[in-house]
């Protein structure tokens, strides 16, 4: 099949907007992922992380907005898009009385391509029993068949919802596994949402942290983290810094400790700390993606 | 679309065994009533085991139409209730493709009593005499019929619209009872309350309700 | 080797400097194939690209070069390279080491014995004694 733009962005979000009664659940999203690249959507419960894979997938509409999925357009024609997407929901309601060599064949069915040898392979990889009827599958092992009927199509775009929730360690590192062996065998865009951020840290080289349905930031995970640094400083007593350096994402005064973490490092910013009335020591702290994470997220809460 | 087929079907499972309950149910009462006659087969008359079977036919074509009404809810409510809508709306499947199938296996689930039940009620009403004209038998068929049809379309398109498929059962088997009810309650009514009547709005409505029902089902987005 | 998600040194840098180590200690010897792309990344559970990019930075330090076709190899200096450069991860983790003292309030020279402490219990194959 010719795709439209084979050389376009694998993702494409533009003014995405979902309104649910009086909540607006997506505000406004735009945003690209490359082909290839591996997203980290992050955010925390009720962000609009699930909206907006579901708006992907064409399984909710759009208030405002438009999607296209390898260049096609997610409204006009959704179906052309679940066959090319692979998807792994937040939960699972495979058909419960079906048996897992059952499910496959139904997938099978629906779609052009599939890779038998790929979904044997993982069948034992993750060691589900073909015969078993799906009512009596653990989550891990559920979440695990969801992965081998979302992957074994063969798709150029993953969608994972959230697929680490509720899983054992074990089911989490066969999961990724079988996350990395559909990226290192056919380079696909993957975007993963997820509260497990050791895992995102793990899988992703791109990430955008989601708040309220607007993205407060996104870019290559690793220049994240080094321009991002904590400055931590020690006031005087009774001495009240007024003035934060630009780029000030959240900021914290306990006791004597001022604490700001700032986006966009430089060593000016630092100096300007320093050269704040009231500062004695001021020490720089780099910062791991849950700690940004959590920076980022305080930040929206307490400004208005 | 085998796949699709096998799937519809036994989602509808439960509806097949309670549709076969019924079809047969009223057989095994005329069995059982005529249990005495088939035994002393040469001193009972025949007819009256004729007219047990004849009326057993049209009793099970009647209480089968109740199956239409299961299979109407419980087509599109059915998969919303235990959410594999879900699972359902992620394949690559068209929203037709979907409604095909699940308009065959109601069609196959209720063509079943009307295959088995005329054919039997037709050759036993050339066999032995009865005791109302071929009209009116065929005034009664029509009544069945259209009653079959509005249980169905009314549940389907309460299933097309809600995701229960117990309401939307009860409400197809409710409707029927608007042309009659107030008509057996003495209120007057716009229209004469003959059989022809009931079986031009049923027919109507049912009409009616599908289209509603289906188009609904083809543009709704989410599952 | 052991990716440590949570802390803040880069992932693609980590397992440079795994490879450095493992290079240095003779896991991996001048002129040897390194594991493919695909074998390290579900080896140490990361996405290859990040594998992609250690192996640039390595390639970058001259510590590997790649033969089109047959993979990656360890330069044949690369040992000796490897030992000059696992100074960097070694100045890295000492840097964070100062850092949480001198949170802690701690003088350099507090540090400085602390460091020649911890130099005497730790023998000379990595183990401690005692």
């Amino acid at each position: 099949m010719i795709s439209p733009a084979q050389d376009g962005p694998a993702i494409e979000l533009v003014g995405l907007s979902k309104r649910f009664g009086r909540t607006m659940a997506v505000n406004n999203l735009s945003l690209t992922i490359p082909r290839g690249s591996t997203f980290g959507l992050l955010g925390p419960n009720g962000a609009g992380k699930s909206t907006t894979i579901r708006m992907l997938m064409g399984m909710l509409s759009f208030t405002a907005g438009q999607a296209r999925v390898l260049g096609i357009d997610v409204v006009a024609d959704a179906v052309q898009v679940k066959q090319r997407v692979g998807y792994v929901p937040e939960a699972h309601y495979i058909y419960r009385w079906m048996r897992i060599r059952e499910a496959i064949g139904f997938c099978k069915s629906c779609f052009y391509t599939w890779n038998d040898q790929m979904c044997r392979e993982m069948l034992e990889l993750f060691g589900l029993d073909a015969e078993q009827k799906v009512k009596h599958l653990s989550k891990g092992m559920l979440t695990k068949l969801a992965l081998l009927l979302a992957v074994s199509h063969e798709p150029e775009v993953l969608l994972l919802d959230e697929p680490l929730s509720g899983l054992d360690p074990v089911a989490r590192e066969e999961f990724i596994d079988g996350v990395l062996r559909a990226i290192c065998d056919r380079g696909q865009t993957v975007l993963i949402s997820s509260h497990m951020l050791d895992d995102v840290r793990r899988l992703a080289d791109t990430v955008g942290i989601l708040y309220e349905g607007q993205l407060l930031l996104h870019g290559n995970l690793d220049a994240l983290l080094t321009s991002t640094k904590r400055i931590c400083a020690t006031l005087r007593d009774g001495f009240q810094p007024k003035q934060t350096p630009p780029g000030t994402v959240w900021q914290r005064i306990q006791g004597r400790e001022w604490t700001i973490t700032v986006r966009d490092f430089a060593p000016e910013k630092v100096q300007q700390v320093q050269a704040t009335e009231g500062v004695e020591q001021v020490r720089v702290v780099d910062l791991g993606l849950e700690e940004l994470f959590k920076d980022f997220v305080r930040g929206q809460r307490v400004s208005p | 679309m085998k796949w699709l087929l096998w799937k519809d079907y036994r989602q509808n499972r439960l509806v097949v065994f309670a549709g076969l309950f019924f079809l047969l149910a009223p057989y095994a009462i005329g069995l059982w009533d005529g249990r005495a006659m088939i035994y002393e087969r040469a001193r009972a008359p025949e007819g009256r085991l004729i007219e047990i079977f004849a009326i057993a036919s049209v009793w099970s074509l009647a209480i089968s139409q109740v199956t239409f009404a299961l299979i109407g809810g419980n087509a599109i409510a059915g998969e919303r209730v235990d959410r594999s809508a879900e699972f359902l709306y992620a394949m690559p499947i068209t929203r037709r493709k979907l409604l095909a199938s699940k308009i065959v296996v109601a069609l196959a689930i209720a063509a079943v009593p009307w295959l088995i039940d005329a054919p039997v009620f037709w050759y036993l009403a050339n066999v032995g005499a009865l005791a109302r004209g071929r009209l009116e038998v065929g005034e009664i068929f029509a009544v069945i019929a259209t009653t079959g049809l509005i249980f169905f379309s009314v549940a389907w398109v309460f299933s097309s619209f809600i995701a229960s498929p117990t309401l939307a059962v009860c409400g197809g088997l409710v409707t029927p009872l608007i042309p009659i009810v107030p008509e057996q309650l003495g209120l007057p009514v716009p229209f004469p309350a003959t059989r022809l009547w009931y079986c031009t709005i049923c027919l109507t409505l049912a009409l009616v309700c599908f289209g509603v029902g289906t188009w609904h089902y083809l543009r709704r987005v989410e599952p | 080797m052991r990716i440590d998600p949570a802390g803040h040194v880069p992932i693609y840098l980590q397992i440079a400097d795994g490879i450095r180590a493992a290079v240095a200690a003779g896991v991996y010897r001048p002129g040897e194939v390194l594991p493919s792309l695909r074998a390290m990344a579900t080896e140490v559970h990361v996405n290859p690209n990040t594998v992609q990019r250690a192996y640039d930075e390595l390639e970058r330090q001259g510590l590997i070069y790649s033969q089109r076709g047959r993979g990656l190899f360890v330069a044949e200096r690369g040992d000796l390279s490897a030992q000059s450069r696992a100074g960097d991860g070694v100045r890295r983790t000492l840097d964070e080491a100062i850092r949480a003292g001198q949170l802690a309030g701690m003088t350099a020279t507090q540090l400085q014995d602390l460091f020649h402490a911890a130099l005497a219990s730790v023998g000379q194959d990595g183990s401690k004694s005692s």
